[in-house]
């Protein structure tokens, strides 16, 4: 057993069916269109179909050219962001993808608005109209993505997914994906900090074997949001104080929900300090979102529900923060705070009021979120002087700028504390620059190099595939009868087995309806064969090739009724009043061909000339021609011939007995090379015939012809050749042997080889008649084909 | 290897009752619901409180009376403190509901069992599940697993599955086949066009009502056509309509398909008001609001225009108590001085107390009103005593020509315009609190008095020990006052010796004097106590308690703020302010005059017209039989139905032509019924090289092979390893199985295929060139499919057997 367990070991992983592929088809060493492909078993998942904010039109894309679309099975999107969501639109639309396409339900929800507004800003700032989608389509696809909550397990296909809590905004996820064993977590965006509204990245809580992380902020780590809040606030309330106004530039959903959230809270706090101070939010998706955000507080922390829960108050209904749609419906006097969009104040109503603002020293400008290049969220900050107008020229800038980032990703502690509690064995980094993703790898193997966490980490380029090999162990369950007790060491088990979805099921044939669904089919057969002549000289007939049969008789109104059955399955019936003979018997390739030479004797029997001779000859006195010929006279003949044959067969066994073991033995001696020249290339014969030698690869092995045991140096040569030979005894087995003798072997399998060699000794009587015929299809028959040589 | 399973049930079992059973698996007993009817009485009550310590699960499947009645008793009384289990919009509506229920009982009777605060903490402590979120339970029953799948019926509504090792248990109460107003239709249909979906097929056990056995009901479409026809003649007519609804879960739908119909007509704006009458009525709609992923996908897509909010029931006025709807109804009175009338969803659903009741009461002798039922209500509520009036009057009216057909008439029902029933009475029992008067009143005030001079001193007592073993001043400046109370709760529970439950009397009697209440310190001799005999002469003469600065044995003074449980989980920054008061959905003021419950039996004259149109939104009759015969369980138990419903449906799936299962249970009340299948299951581990060698086929959507292997076991390794035969002959001969789709159907376009004419003949035969027949057989008792290819022996017959074949897999 030792050898055994060794030699599997060896068995080489490069197996294609055991590569598992991870190509990031965006987002491999960038920020951005967020787009990951899993390849495993011939399933293929997408995760994420994003695009690249600083990017237009096709370029904005992945790289969604490097997979057939038609091949993927399934697309999840972790959450709403324009670098996560936005191609899910063209995917659906405008490529041949037709797999199923799966969000929360928060996601779903917001993206479709997030989208439509995507949609209006493209195709106003690009005149060229290269929008990559329009509304229509993206109401179509809208209503083709499917809603998953969090924790719901679905199987698609045998691909089974589970969503999970992941912070940054509402409704983001983490996917944890299944197949055939094999788990992969993908975090998307997340967050690991409590907040306001939302529920922290969880821990599946499962073992992990490939952990799909981001790394935006590579190791960078963040103030603790506590101090975040408080330096927020303290900016805030300053600006009020010195009667100035203050401008926070935000996006329309997601995180500025929880700015929000943190307003409103202030201000009810300190509404007596703070009365009289307004808050605007203005965004022309403004009242949407509140109304989406009021609307998923099921999916958010527990405590929004709580507040829910406890008050019948929605959260999000505010009171202190006043949602306005245009700039216009704002009065401009006095202090006040203004969330206006966009957040990077590439135009629009945060721009305006930047531009009406600046001059004054008193006034305030706070960046909360993630600013890309080129843009003046990100430029303000380099100490200009002034800032250029929207309407050309310049603006002196004396408004009080500073930075206070609120977006919601993990930072380098929080990420390497994830990756050291997931522990999975592959971690590959996505979603970051690459020197800070090279960073944070570098420190991830580092940390754990003397440690017993064995990780490697990939971080895969764009388009460049991350092969992971895996070997999926297959655990069946055995179930019903075949379970009735766990077997011991060294116990035979056979069955039925199911695989659905990777899912492995092992049944008797018995229980395969009751535990798989799967219906087994017993195919009857009957064949009517014309014969008008009488019952004694088809008996003859029969018997004569047969040996001796089961004889069951009826009488009814019509006449005599014989049924005579052949290899105890093939029933053939004769009316003596039916023109033709029933043949029935059930389905199987033995039993078709025990019923095809059935049939074959019937339809001789009367055309036989040899038949007539042989009746005449006894002094029968039957019609050769005639329908229905007396029953008493026939069943007293057939009394007869049954003895006569009987006594013949009864001899030939007795007298053949001997020779027949050895000549067992010699035919199969004779045809055992033949056989294994078409496995092996070299055979030899030894001189004598004692045994017979098969070289491949350096290796030797005999089969001796008496006892046609195999011997070799090699193990696995062995395993090779000694299944070959006891198919070859198999093959050229007697046929009735087989039929009958058969279910007692089952169960003493090892004992098999021994019970072979002793072919002749069997205790049946039928045996003797006829060996020969069918060797040949046989071969063809056999259920199981010779192992095929893993070359 | 097989795992034991037992089904009891505390109540509801061949009766309608609230339902409540026991399923024990193995050694785990997981609670199915835990229902009681508003009356709060029972067989079931007695038994669940014998049971519940021992519980290790709940499972709560509606957000009804019938299903969480009595889960709040359960929990704050019987010791039911076990994880329960619920999706979200059940935990939600759920308490919602036992919160309307407790209102209402307090407000009309002596209830005592259980109060609002019960209700929350009991609701607070239920795990929310998600649909399909499977779940394994803690701690040492980790290998059970329940999901919830969704029910219809009722939001949240859930259908469980419960498996552990190869027994599946499906636990399947008051489920909807068809889609409704707001709700979608049971995902146990969702396995295509009338077709049950394929995880919820083959349980080993399916637990099931008959609560609808012996009925059948007209389409929805229909029904919500009569119920809208019926509501619409009232207002016609200038009547009120009551439509009595429970209070969180079938009146969302109700009030969804009346906002729906109420603005098509101008007229009926002006002269009616469409009225939730309902203490939580707020709140329902609010959570409702908040719940809109657990409805219908067609409520959401509503939401076209996009600041409109989904499921808003813009047309519906909540009211919530019958002062207030008074005043609507007046308040909106047009020009003419003619005051408006109201159609009226009233909780409870069985009118047997509360606002519906009420209503009625007021409303019942008015020819032009109308009382139109949703529901049939629970067994000998008074909706239930409405409805067999108004069933004996209708059907028996339908029927009355024609006798033969009434047996059968008498399951389905006929939908019917309103009737009257004239110069009928019905006796209510009506409960409600009236205030107390003279003596009584008295009494109270110095029973009240007294009382709340105990618990100043009490007050006071424990303030003082506080300050004298604490010197810091325990309440900061920024502390509200909300905060410092919790405080004080807090530190009582962490204090030992001031642990708020014992004070002696004279304690308290010393403390009255300190504290100004009291003016003379009444001295009374205590016993003899054991001990030194001195103490037993000594008197308090002086008002004086000695109270020791608590130290550890190092002299370090115990800082109790260090001590004490913080009741506030959340953290510092996070906290909200104390939650805003709320504003509370009961229409304000508080009853400060004491009150006493009565009960009074009042004849009711019913002149006003009576309607019943099932809304229940349950599967009927019919509905469930086919889908049992779907679901092709193992065993069967069938419950929460009457008598004769119950039997009724165990009949039909015994009747050897509907081939539901033979195996099927309909216990009584208490009866421990032995449910296990047997089923034995073990997992074993598939070698590769044994893999390699299989030939799997492909059979519908799974791939099937023979396996034939030797078992080994890996050192230290419990799980079977299932390996190729080393001895050389592991493909041992066996008996050929075909596998495969046996339909007749699906076999005729296979020959197609191969271009062979294959025609159906008369008797269902496939026959195929004219010379072959192809028959379904029987098959043998349990015994798997069969086809019969009968013919002669020729060309055609050996190919059409060779397409046959090749139809299958040979394994």
């Amino acid at each position: 057993m030792a050898e055994k367990r060794k030699a599997e070991l060896v068995v080489p992983i490069e197996d294609e069916d055991d590569l598992l592929r991870i190509t990031p088809l965006g987002a491999g060493r960038e920020v951005g269109r967020s787009c990951i492909l899993l390849q495993y078993k011939g399933k293929t998942v997408m995760l994420d179909c994003g695009l690249h904010a600083g990017r237009e039109g096709m370029n904005s894309l992945p790289f969604l050219d490097s997979v057939d679309p038609e091949s993927v099975d399934l697309l999840l999107v972790t959450h709403f962001h324009i670098d996560h969501a936005a191609a899910v639109p063209y995917y659906l639309e405008k490529t041949t993808f037709r797999g199923r396409t799966f969000m929360t339900r928060p996601t779903k929800g917001v993206f479709r608005w997030l989208a439509t507004d995507y949609i209006r800003v493209t195709n106003t700032s690009n005149s060229d109209s290269s929008a990559l989608y329009t509304e229509a389509d993206l109401v179509r696809a809208h209503a083709k993505i499917e809603e998953i909550d969090v924790h719901q397990q679905v199987e698609v296909g045998g691909i089974k997914f589970t969503a999970y809590n992941a912070g940054h905004v509402l409704g983001a996820a983490m996917f944890l994906i299944e197949i055939a064993g094999v788990k992969v977590l993908y975090t998307g965006d997340y967050s690991r900090e409590e907040d306001r509204h939302l529920i922290p990245a969880e821990n599946p809580g499962v073992p992990v074997n490939v952990l799909i992380t981001e790394s935006t902020y590579g190791l960078h780590n963040h103030e603790p949001r506590v101090d975040r809040e408080k330096a927020l606030m303290k900016q805030v309330r300053d600006i009020v104080r010195r009667r100035g106004c203050c401008l926070l530039p935000v996006t329309a959903l997601g995180r500025t929900q929880e700015l929000l959230l943190i307003l409103e809270e202030h201000w009810r706090r300190h509404i007596s300090e703070l009365e009289g101070v307004p808050v605007f939010f203005i965004s022309a998706l403004g009242k949407t979102g509140t109304s989406l955000y009021k609307q998923y507080v099921m999916d958010m922390s527990q405590r929004i529900q709580r507040q829910l829960s406890r008050t019948g108050q929605n959260p999000f209904d505010f009171k202190y923060i006043k949602t306005r749609t245009r700039l216009s419906e704002v009065p401009d006097t006095g202090p006040c705070v203004v969330l206006a969009t966009p957040g990077m104040l590439q135009s629009g109503v945060s721009r305006q009021l930047l531009e009406r603002w600046a001059p004054r020293p008193e006034n305030g400008l706070i960046i909360t979120g993630y600013s890309v290049e080129n843009t003046l969220a990100r430029d303000i900050n380099n100490s200009m002087d002034d800032i250029p107008a929207l309407s050309g020229g310049k603006i002196a800038r004396r408004i009080v700028v500073s930075n206070i980032s609120f977006s919601a990703h993990v930072d380098g502690a929080q990420n390497c504390a994830f990756i050291d509690e997931i522990r999975a064995p592959f971690v590959v980094l996505v979603h970051g620059e690459e020197n800070t993703m090279m960073r944070l790898r570098a420190n991830i193997v580092d940390k754990y190099k003397t440690s017993d966490y064995e990780v490697s980490v990939h971080t895969p380029r764009n388009t460049q595939p991350v092969r992971l090999h895996f070997h999926g162990e297959k655990i069946a369950r055995v179930k019903g009868g075949l379970a009735c007790k766990v077997p011991a060491h060294g116990d035979a088990v056979s069955g039925i087995l199911v695989e659905k979805d990777f899912n492995y099921t092992l049944v008797d044939t018995a229980d395969l309806h009751e535990f798989t669904g799967l219906a087994p089919v017993v195919v009857e057969q009957q064949q009517q064969v014309p014969y008008s002549s009488s019952f004694s000289l088809l008996r003859l007939h029969l018997e004569q090739m047969f040996g001796e049969l089961a004889l069951t008789t009826e009488k009814s109104n019509s006449g005599i009724t014989h049924t005579l059955r052949v290899y105890d399955a093939v029933d053939i019936t004769h009316s003596s009043w039916k023109t033709y003979v029933e043949v029935e018997w059930v389905g199987d390739i033995m039993n078709d061909m025990a019923a095809d030479s059935v049939v074959a004797v019937i339809l001789n029997t009367e055309s036989s000339p040899a038949s007539v001779k042989i009746t005449q000859g006894r002094g029968c006195s039957h019609s050769h021609n005639g329908g229905d010929g007396d029953g008493g006279h026939e069943c007293d003949d057939g009394a007869m011939h049954v003895d006569g044959t009987d006594n013949a067969n009864g001899a030939a066994i007795d007298g053949v007995s001997g020779p027949v073991r050895t000549g067992a033995c010699a035919e199969v001696m004779a045809r055992l090379p033949l056989f294994l020249t078409q496995q092996f290339s070299h055979v030899e014969v030894a001189a004598d015939g004692s045994c017979v030698t098969v070289r491949h690869g350096g290796q030797t092995a005999a089969v001796d012809a008496h006892t046609l045991e195999v011997q070799s140096g090699s193990l696995e040569l062995k395993e090779r050749v000694a299944p070959l030979v006891a198919q070859v005894q198999r093959t050229l087995r007697p046929l009735s042997r087989r039929t009958t003798a058969l279910p007692e072997e089952q169960p003493a399998q090892a004992k098999d080889e021994e019970a072979a060699s002793e072919a002749g000794e069997s205790s049946d009587a039928e045996a003797g008649s006829e060996p020969e015929p069918d060797s040949e299809p046989e071969v063809e028959a056999e259920p199981t084909p010779p192992p095929t040589p893993g070359r | 290897m097989s795992n034991a399973l037992q089904f009891t049930a505390i109540s509801g079992a061949n009766s309608e009752d609230a339902v409540c059973y026991i399923l024990e698996i193995d050694d785990a007993k997981i609670l199915l619901d835990c229902g009681s009817y508003e009356d709060y009485a029972g067989e079931g009550l007695a038994q669940l409180q014998r049971v519940a310590p021992q519980v290790d699960a709940v499972l709560l499947s509606h957000p009804d009376l019938a299903h969480v009645g009595a889960y709040a008793l359960a929990y704050s009384q019987y010791g039911l403190t076990c994880a329960a289990y619920a999706t979200q919009a059940t935990q939600m509506m759920g308490r919602l509901c036992m919160l309307d229920v407790v209102k209402t009982l307090a407000a009309r009777e002596e209830f005592s069992l259980f109060d609002e605060k019960d209700v929350d903490a009991a609701f607070e402590s239920v795990t929310a599940l998600q649909y399909f979120q499977p779940k394994a339970l803690p701690g040492k029953h980790s290998g059970i697993v329940i999901t919830a799948h969704s029910a219809g019926h009722t939001i949240g509504g859930t259908i469980w599955t419960i498996s552990n090792g190869a027994e599946v248990v499906l636990y399947a109460l008051d489920f909807n086949h068809m889609k409704e107003g707001h709700l979608n239709r049971s995902s146990l249909m969702e396995g295509g066009l009338g077709m049950v979906n394929q995880r919820l097929m083959r349980p080993t056990l399916l637990i099931t009502d008959s609560y609808n056995a012996l009925y059948s009901l007209p389409t929805r479409k229909q029904r919500i056509e009569c119920f809208l026809g019926s509501v619409g003649d009232v207002i016609k007519h200038g009547g009120n309509v009551l439509i009595p609804v429970d209070s969180a879960a079938r009146v969302l739908e109700v009030a969804h398909i009346l906002n729906d119909w109420w603005p098509h007509d101008k007229m009926r704006r002006d002269t009616h008001v469409l009225c939730l009458l309902s203490g939580y009525g707020r709140r329902v709609r609010s959570f409702a609001q908040s719940l809109v992923g657990w409805m219908s996908g067609g409520i959401e897509s509503q939401m076209s225009d996009r600041d409109a909010k989904p499921f808003d029931l813009r047309y519906v006025t909540i009211v919530q108590s019958l002062e207030e709807l008074d005043r609507r109804v007046r308040k909106d009175s047009r020009p003419r001085g003619r005051s408006r009338r109201a159609v009226v969803l009233a909780p409870l659903e069985g009118m047997s107390t509360g606002l519906s009741q009420e209503l009625f009461l007021r409303w019942a002798g008015d020819r032009k009103n109308a009382v139109i039922l949703p529901q049939r209500g629970p067994p000998s509520s008074l909706a239930r005593q409405l409805y067999t009036r108004w069933w004996d009057r209708t059907q028996t009216r339908r029927t009355g020509g024609s006798n033969d057909s009434s047996a059968d008439a008498s399951s389905v029902v006929q939908l019917a315009p309103p009737v009257r029933l004239s110069r009928s009475t019905i006796s209510v029992t009506v409960k409600k609190r009236v205030q107390l008067e003279g003596e009584e009143l008295d009494n109270w005030i110095v029973q009240e008095k007294r009382r709340k001079e105990q618990e100043a001193a009490r007050e006071a007592l424990l303030k003082r020990k506080r300050d004298m073993l604490d010197d810091d001043d325990v309440s900061s400046a920024s502390e509200s006052d909300d905060d410092a109370t919790e405080r004080r709760i807090g530190m009582a529970a962490a204090i030992g010796d001031v642990s708020a439950v014992a004070f002696s009397e004279i304690d308290l009697e010393t403390e009255r004097l300190l504290s100004g209440q009291s003016f003379d310190l009444y001295v009374r001799g205590r016993g003899p106590v054991r001990g030194l005999y001195l103490e037993n002469k000594s008197y308090c003469m002086f008002p004086f308690q000695e109270m020791n600065r608590r130290t550890d044995e190092y002299g370090e003074i115990y800082e109790l703020e260090k001590y004490m449980v913080k009741l506030d989980t959340d953290d510092a920054t996070l906290a909200l302010d104390a939650d805003k008061p709320y504003e509370s959905d009961d229409g304000g003021k508080k009853e400060s005059r004491p009150t006493k419950a009565v009960v009074e039996e009042r004849r009711v004259q019913l002149n006003c017209q009576l309607s019943f149109v099932d809304i229940e939104g349950r599967a009927d009759g019919t509905s469930v039989r086919n889908i049992l015969a779907l679901v092709m369980p193992k065993r069967l138990v069938i419950v929460h139905g009457s008598s004769a419903g119950t039997k009724a449906l165990a009949d039909y799936c015994r009747d050897p032509g509907v081939q539901v299962t033979k195996e099927i249970y309909t216990p009584r009340v208490g009866e421990i019924l032995n449910v296990s299948s047997g089923v034995n299951v073990y997992r074993s581990r598939l070698t590769d090289t044994l893999f390699k060698q299989v030939r799997m086929a492909s059979v519908q959507d799974s791939m099937v092979g023979f396996v034939s292997g030797r078992v080994r076991y890996a050192q230290g390794d419990q799980v079977p390893t299932l390996d190729r035969d080393g001895t050389g002959l592991q493909s041992a001969w066996h008996p050929t199985v075909l596998v495969g789709d046996p339909r007749l159907s699906a076999l005729r376009s296979v020959l197609g295929k191969q271009g062979i004419t294959a025609l159906f003949d008369s008797e269902g035969s496939l026959v195929c060139n004219n010379v072959v027949a192809i028959r379904r057989g029987a098959g043998k008792h349990g015994g798997p499919d069969t086809l019969q290819v009968l013919g002669n022996p020729s060309a055609d017959y050996y190919h059409i057997r060779a397409v046959v074949y090749s139809h299958f897999a040979a394994l």
